[in-house]
């Protein structure tokens, strides 16, 4: 047990203190600039956890494709960073320049599947609709993290409740790595919550939207293509902010709830359909 | 002038014959194969495992040995450690990513006779998506006729690598670095 803490928690504390920091560095601004802030300590927090958990920076580009992870991480990041209220980027340029990057993500991710498994046609006809489905989760959670109706916490909670039913179906169906990374996001995510409730006011969430929906995308389609995430668990996961954002009314805390439920539904498929353990090994 | 031309291609023709019997072509026999591991667990003991599927060739060269050469493939996912889990687990992006990097692959560069029997192997070994150069040594075991009078030659090698340098190195402290691979190969003459 020992031995796997001491696996698994270096990565866990420099995410830790990477986003703490920087989200101690944004109570201290006007509220109206903090989104910026907490995307920094999303992105930056994955980041630093990321490398701990695998022990070194990877090359560029890498040659595991799951390690991408990282750098659209930080272009996660940056894309957030011009959503702010006092240097606003047109919102039509955002969504076209979260698009490209969306693309290109997919791309690198799966370049293997045209060199072996998909004809020209079928690779396009993936890229198409996995597109639509990251920039359904990013329209959701845009939506939601811009309706919060006062209570400003409830968007990183679900965006924790989401990362934590990421990271049990992902380690129940073979990748203790990308389960561990999906955990590293959600200590981001549940930092961040805590950083909200205690400063009590709006962090403009909508700056979250790019770096949480690259790495929960990632990080489904890294589980479905590379381990043996169930593709119903995958699905549910994507749909876990849309089915939340239709629910959400009338009570914020509803939206949280619903994504909590989809997510261990989740969960609870990819443990069903998980190869029994036979002791510890 | 007919005479010449009869010569030349008597000439070829024998020179043809001599190098087809001096370069034999095996095709590795993957059920009399065997391609073993040793990996430390913990550093308190050693977990053996296997890959249960291999194809390839090797073409041998009695009279000119550095004209041989050893190419094969070992599919990921027939790694075999007797855990399903645990297989599992070595087949997903943790280790292996047997999906992105279904195959395991050695080339040769260079082959030299070091003794009777004995080959020192220089090539290419893909791992994970990674290629680095490896020298083995290779032993010559035997070689004779088979159950159905097909024509056999085998032998073995073991080496070590470290799986970090194949951007192979998750859980360093439960799973050693270096790891022992075990190959004994045997070929049916083409």
């Amino acid at each position: 047990m020992w031995m796997l803490l001491s696996q698994l928690l270096p990565a866990f504390l420099a995410t830790a203190a990477i986003a703490g920091l920087l989200l101690c560095a944004g109570s201290r601004v006007r509220a109206d600039t903090r989104g910026g802030w907490g995307a920094a300590a999303l992105g930056a927090g994955y980041a630093a956890g990321h490398v701990m958990a695998i022990g070194r920076w990877p090359s560029f580009p890498p040659v595991d494709a799951t390690q991408w992870l990282i750098y659209f991480s930080l272009a996660g990041l940056a894309i957030g960073l011009l959503d702010k209220p006092s240097f606003r980027i047109a919102r039509s340029i955002r969504i076209g320049l979260f698009t490209l990057v969306s693309a290109g993500f997919l791309a690198a991710l799966l370049r293997f599947k045209f060199s072996s498994g998909w004809t020209p046609a079928q690779g396009v006809a993936w890229i198409a609709a996995l597109l639509f489905v990251i920039l359904l989760v990013a329209s959701s959670l845009h939506r939601l993290a811009g309706g919060t109706a006062g209570r400003p916490e409830t968007f990183p909670l679900l965006l924790t409740a989401v990362g934590a039913g990421t990271a049990v179906a992902i380690m129940f169906s073979g990748s203790l790595l990308l389960g561990q990374l999906a955990m590293i996001f959600t200590t981001g995510t549940a930092l961040l919550c805590l950083a909200i409730w205690w400063t009590g006011t709006s962090w403009n969430e909508t700056a979250l939207v790019p770096v949480a929906t690259l790495i929960f995308s990632g990080l489904w389609i890294c589980g479905y293509f590379f381990a043996d995430l169930p593709a119903a668990s995958a699905l549910l996961l994507a749909l876990s902010a849309p089915v939340a954002l239709i629910a959400r009314r009338p009570n914020p805390w509803i939206a949280p709830a619903v994504a909590a439920l989809i997510a261990s539904i989740a969960a609870g498929i990819a443990i069903q359909g998980a190869v029994p353990m036979e002791g510890a090994y | 002038m007919i005479n010449r031309y009869a010569t030349l291609l008597l000439c070829g023709l024998f020179h043809s014959a001599a190098t087809a019997h001096a370069a034999d072509v095996y095709k590795i026999d993957p059920v009399h194969t065997s391609i073993g591991f040793k990996i430390g667990h913990l550093g308190v003991s050693n977990i053996y495992g296997r890959f249960n599927d291999v194809f390839g060739t090797v073409t041998f060269d009695k009279e000119a040995p550095a004209k041989s050469a050893v190419e094969f493939s070992i599919p990921v996912e027939s790694v075999d450690t007797h855990v399903e889990k645990r297989d599992q687990h070595l087949k997903s992006p943790d280790f292996f990513n047997a999906k992105q990097f279904p195959l395991m692959t050695f080339k040769s560069t260079a082959v030299k006779q070091k003794a009777a029997d004995l080959y020192e192997i220089t090539g290419d070994f893909t791992l994970h998506g990674v290629t680095k150069p490896i020298t083995v040594d290779f032993k010559k075991i035997g070689e004779g006729k088979g159950m159905q009078n097909e024509f056999r030659a085998g032998g073995e090698t073991q080496f070590t690598i470290k799986r970090s340098d194949f951007g192979m190195d998750f859980m360093p402290k439960a799973v050693s670095d270096e790891v022992t691979v075990m190959i004994a190969i045997e070929g049916i003459k083409q």
